[in-house]
């Protein structure tokens, strides 16, 4: 006779069943986990591969970025100025050539000792640079064109991806003043007040084209849906006084001020415009207080924004769709509206 | 391992179509004109 009672005490007592139980459970998430990472590097390999086979006729401009820093730039050892271009390099971004010279420059190849040329030194970041546009068409070589109709005149394009102020004065101390210049011109955009970007950690997972794609894509969406205002709030508090970017920016304005001064060369300043909302532009306030500042100092400066008023589509002026840097047609305006006042730094 | 996937292969092939239907909705979703701030260094 069984007594009921007692035997299902006794199972429940009994700590065999449970375990088999637990081990069971932990089997099957066991086998949902390999089943999910087995089949996460499967996809990850093979998005690797038609990632690079479709990016070898289609653009992605945060594909692109990713390839200029590690085909373009190498780490400085000046911790001021961050990273420099690789000397001697060369790749194709955006659909162009970037060719770097063997100082560092996307530009010719110049000799330190003076010729008989004007000689000029462009500082600014990307837009200086003249990302997405062919060397012939940056603002910097028709500048060079133009100018030397008067007379022959050289623009050496310090240019660089991803600098600030901070980084522009200090490559052209490291660097631009050896080549002697008659004058500087330092294009400031709305972004120079950003502090010095640091190496990543994970710097190695932009040579995958994979990790790249996921990792910016997450991060745009994450931002349309944490910030309202995106970019123009973004800007916007870089200008705060107790942002360390902005105050750094105005001590390396200073210190190129002092050392042109002492160098008797002539500094000017052109601010470029923000490329997303020109007729009402959202900067006025930002662009204000650089000029204030770089006019309290004794900087002749040219803001370029308002004469970019009337552009009613501003997308017509971008490299691309997902790209907001100035194209071969803005950088056109930019030397239109900017030769007379570069020009004038010559005529001292 | 391969005994494994045999043994799940209409498991991988599923989670395969999920990771691609994220991605796919990913690359969308993101298809706009450029609304966030110069991204310079990704990583």
């Amino acid at each position: 006779m069984v007594n009921r009672s007692s035997s299902t005490a006794g199972v429940l007592l009994d700590p065999a069943p449970r375990e088999e139980g637990a081990r069971s459970l932990l089997g099957r998430l066991a086998t949902v986990a390999g089943i999910l990472l087995v089949s996460l590097a499967v996809f990850l390999a093979l998005s690797e591969v038609v990632l690079r086979v479709y990016l070898a006729r289609h653009i992605f401009y945060d594909v692109e970025m990713s390839r200029y820093a590690t085909l373009l730039k190498i780490p400085s050892p000046n911790p001021e100025i961050g990273h420099v271009h690789r000397p001697n390099s060369a790749a194709r971004l955006m659909g162009v050539d970037v060719r770097i010279n063997s100082d560092g420059l996307r530009d010719d190849e110049y000799s330190l000792a003076r010729n008989d040329r004007r000689r000029i030194v462009f500082l600014g970041d990307s837009l200086t640079l003249g990302w997405g546009v062919e060397k012939h068409d940056t603002f910097e070589a028709l500048l060079e064109k133009q100018l030397s109709r008067t007379e022959p005149t050289e623009i050496l394009n310090f240019g660089t991806g991803n600098y600030n102020t901070t980084q522009e004065v200090g490559l052209f101390l490291e660097k631009g003043l050896r080549y002697q210049p008659d004058e500087v011109v330092l294009f400031f955009f709305i972004n120079d007040a950003e502090p010095v970007p640091r190496r990543s950690a994970f710097w190695w997972l932009a040579y995958s084209r994979v990790a790249t794609f996921y990792w910016s894509r997450t991060k745009q969406l994450a931002a349309r849906f944490t910030s309202s205002s995106g970019f123009r709030e973004y800007y916007s508090q870089l200008y705060r006084d107790d942002q360390p970017g902005w105050q750094a920016a105005k001590r390396a304005f200073l210190t190129l001020r002092e050392t042109c001064n002492a160098q008797h060369i002539a500094l000017r300043v052109v601010l470029l415009p923000e490329l997303h909302e020109l007729v009402d532009y959202p900067f006025t306030r930002e662009h204000g207080l650089v000029l204030a500042f770089l006019h309290q100092n004794g900087i002749e400066a040219l803001d370029l924004a308002p004469t970019f008023a009337n552009e009613t589509d501003p997308q017509r002026l971008w490299v691309a769709r997902d790209d907001a840097h100035p194209n071969a047609l803005a950088h056109r305006l930019i030397a239109e509206r900017s030769l007379a006042f570069v020009a004038q730094g010559l005529e001292r | 391992m391969i005994r494994f996937v045999k043994r799940y292969k209409w498991y991988f092939i599923a989670t395969l179509m999920a990771y691609a239907a994220v991605s796919i909705w990913l690359l969308l979703s993101t298809n706009i004109p450029q609304r966030v701030p110069f991204e310079y260094q990704v990583f």
